[in-house]
């Protein structure tokens, strides 16, 4: 069983009396453990692809299927529930939620997904994990670029997703912050087996890639699978 | 649901001004109604007392052919208190007679039209408790030729103590008699009306003015029981007897329209106050859009986002509404035992019956109603934004500005 599979995946979006076709029949699979790139220019369809299979947004014909249930004909309650249950996503301006702590803003992706026991526990251990074990109780504000974009990877991991989607995660970062926080998503896939899938312009970010998708015009032109280029020398 | 209200929470302390700029005008909304409130039961409270203090005591009974209104005094109408009506006055309460009749009050080159009271010197004080009426001078001495004038009717003919006036009235037969009376005090009594037209003499000084023959227009009575049980006692035999309530009814019937202007003015402030929460969170909505997507993003329900602005909205309305509850319940609590003074407006209103002093009137209602409106308006103000908020489309608002 596949992790996510598109079939034949059209994404039309009505503007003003025109249709703009972002997706023009598209064929993906993802499999489990993978650490996927998709990879295009601005407009080329990456954003519809993640939010599609990050089940944001349906399809206008063709089936996603997440964990083999297809999720086009969802409810939004329904969507819902599978995002909070399934689905980890970083966000290329970290979204935290301003208000709240880093052990807050880590510990709502549990309580959405209906974790209230030994969530503590979890949350300490998923900001340890990123390494930002002292600073549990900073708000966004008070923490740097590099450390809010992991606090919102501990977001993603804490619920022990089936996929993480990561639209363009380094796209906010200076170089070396990009570099750090790629190969934490690196060390998570190799050692823990979780599904990454990005979309990015980054090169470093496609070089880490074990499969690089590439899309233009809404189709993709190239799926390549590779040994990729370890950031910083690790492996 | 205890996430979503802290979350709620937080988000009302984020922007602090502008949830404070916002609660002021719930504040006001809330407190005003209950401090209105407070001083329009005031009025009535002040209305009753006045006339129950100086003029009618807890019943006032005329003869049956006597008019109500207020307005004329005929003293060709009077009656004689039976024995069988006295008997049914003694079993009721405390009473006492008195005889109303419209005079012309001269002094020197000064003459006013006035009201006279011709009351019993033994009675009178049971039924009209006089502690706290102001008295310069002293009431008349027993069969002497005095009067006690009110303290607006001696200003305006400029009479003092010790002064003399005349005193022209028609007599129960029909005919004009005038006599002189030494002033022998000047009091207030603290209703207006009274004390800006009215003058007392003895009943047997009255007697020798009006030729009445043991004849009265009025009897007040300080009942033991139920007033309206008591009127009922000691009507009939030919006297009408009604209560203060009652003589009163036309002053609190006015009273209502005041309740009515007020609450169309509460009505006006609540509506601004409602904008304004409205405005508020329809602000927050919109510059929380990327994180109303994150939310739905991370599996938030749409009615979750919804309650979490309705609970924002409601959460100012709550806190906003306690303080105006606050506010207004301290304000006319402070006012009931304290009261008001309007001395010089009520004397100036003219021949109004009422009192100098407005004590506000706690009552539970306004503060309950106030309460639930406020917070009611704020929720109703919060529904549109809240509903904005829960339609977003996850996929754009994750990458709002």
């Amino acid at each position: 069983m596949s992790l996510c599979e598109l079939r034949n995946v059209k994404k039309i979006y009505p503007m003003g009396d025109l249709e703009v076709q972002a997706l023009r029949g598209v064929d993906l699979t993802i499999e489990k453990g993978e650490f996927t790139v998709i990879a295009g220019p601005s407009g080329s369809g990456k954003s519809t692809v993640l939010n599609l299979i990050g089940c944001l947004d349906r399809p206008t014909s063709g089936e996603v299927l997440l964990e083999d249930r297809p999720v086009a004909k969802m409810g939004d309650t329904e969507l819902g529930a599978l995002r909070a249950a399934r689905i980890g996503f970083i966000f290329q301006s970290f979204n935290l939620i301003p208000v709240l702590t880093a052990f807050e803003n880590v510990e709502l992706a549990l309580r959405l997904a209906g974790h209230h026991t030994d969530n503590k526990a979890r949350v300490e251990k998923a900001l340890r994990d990123v390494g930002l074990g002292e600073h549990f109780h900073r708000r966004p504000a008070q923490l740097s670029g590099g450390q809010q974009q992991r606090v919102a990877i501990a977001r993603a991991l804490v619920k022990s997703p089936a996929l993480v989607i990561a639209d363009e995660p380094t796209a906010n970062l200076d170089s070396h912050n990009g570099k750090a926080i790629l190969q934490l998503m690196r060390e998570m896939n190799e050692r823990d087996g979780v599904t990454f899938l990005f979309s990015t312009h980054d090169a470093m970010v496609m070089e880490q890639a074990k499969r690089v998708v590439r899309l233009v015009d809404g189709a993709i032109v190239d799926d390549t699978r590779r040994a990729p280029v370890y950031a910083g020398g690790a492996s | 649901m205890i996430f979503l209200a802290q979350l709620a929470l937080r988000n009302l302390f984020r922007n602090f001004s502008r949830t404070l700029i916002t609660s002021v005008t719930v504040v006001f909304g809330v407190a005003l109604p209950i401090l209105g409130w407070g001083m329009v039961d005031g009025l009535d409270e002040n209305v009753l007392r006045a006339s129950r203090t100086t003029i009618t005591g807890e019943i006032l009974l005329r003869p049956d052919a006597y008019p109500t209104d207020g307005i004329e005094f005929p003293l060709s109408k009077a009656e004689v208190v039976s024995p069988e009506l006295a008997a049914k006055l003694d079993a009721a309460g405390a009473w006492t007679a008195r005889t109303v009749f419209p005079a012309r009050l001269v002094k020197g080159m000064e003459a006013v039209r006035a009201s006279g009271n011709a009351y019993d010197a033994t009675t009178d004080g049971t039924v009209f408790p006089r502690d706290k009426w102001e008295i310069e001078g002293a009431w008349p001495a027993s069969g002497a030729s005095e009067v006690v004038l009110g303290e607006g009717l001696a200003r305006l003919i400029d009479a003092k103590v010790g002064d003399e006036v005349i005193v022209e009235a028609r007599t129960f037969p029909g005919a004009m008699n005038a006599l002189t009376f030494r002033v022998a005090g000047v009091v207030n009594t603290d209703n207006a009306a009274l004390d800006g037209a009215g003058f007392w003499v003895e009943n047997g000084v009255g007697e020798g003015l009006l030729q009445l023959d043991g004849r009265r227009t009025h009897v007040a009575v300080d009942a033991h029981g139920d007033p309206a049980v008591a009127a009922a006692a000691v009507g009939g035999s030919g006297w009408t007897a009604r209560t203060v309530q009652e003589e009163c009814a036309d002053l609190i019937a006015a009273n209502m329209i005041r309740r009515y202007a007020l609450l169309f003015l509460v009505g006006i402030i609540l509506l601004i106050a409602g904008v304004g929460i409205a405005n508020t969170v329809i602000m927050a909505a919109y510059e929380r859009v990327r994180e109303v997507g994150t939310l739905m993003a991370l599996g938030m329900k749409k009615g979750d986002v919804a309650g979490l602005f309705l609970l924002e909205g409601a959460g100012m309305g709550l806190v906003a509404g306690l303080l105006g509850v606050s506010i207004g319940a301290a304000g006319v609590l402070y006012w009931q035992a304290n009261g008001i003074y309007f001395g010089n407006a009520v004397r100036n209103a003219g021949q109004v019956a009422m009192g100098s002093t407005l004590f506000m009137q706690f009552r539970w209602t306004p503060i309950l109603v106030s309460w639930c409106f406020g917070l009611g308006i704020a929720v109703v103000a919060s529904l549109w934004p809240a509903r904005y908020a829960a339609n977003l489309n996850p996929a754009d608002a994750v990458k709002a500005d």
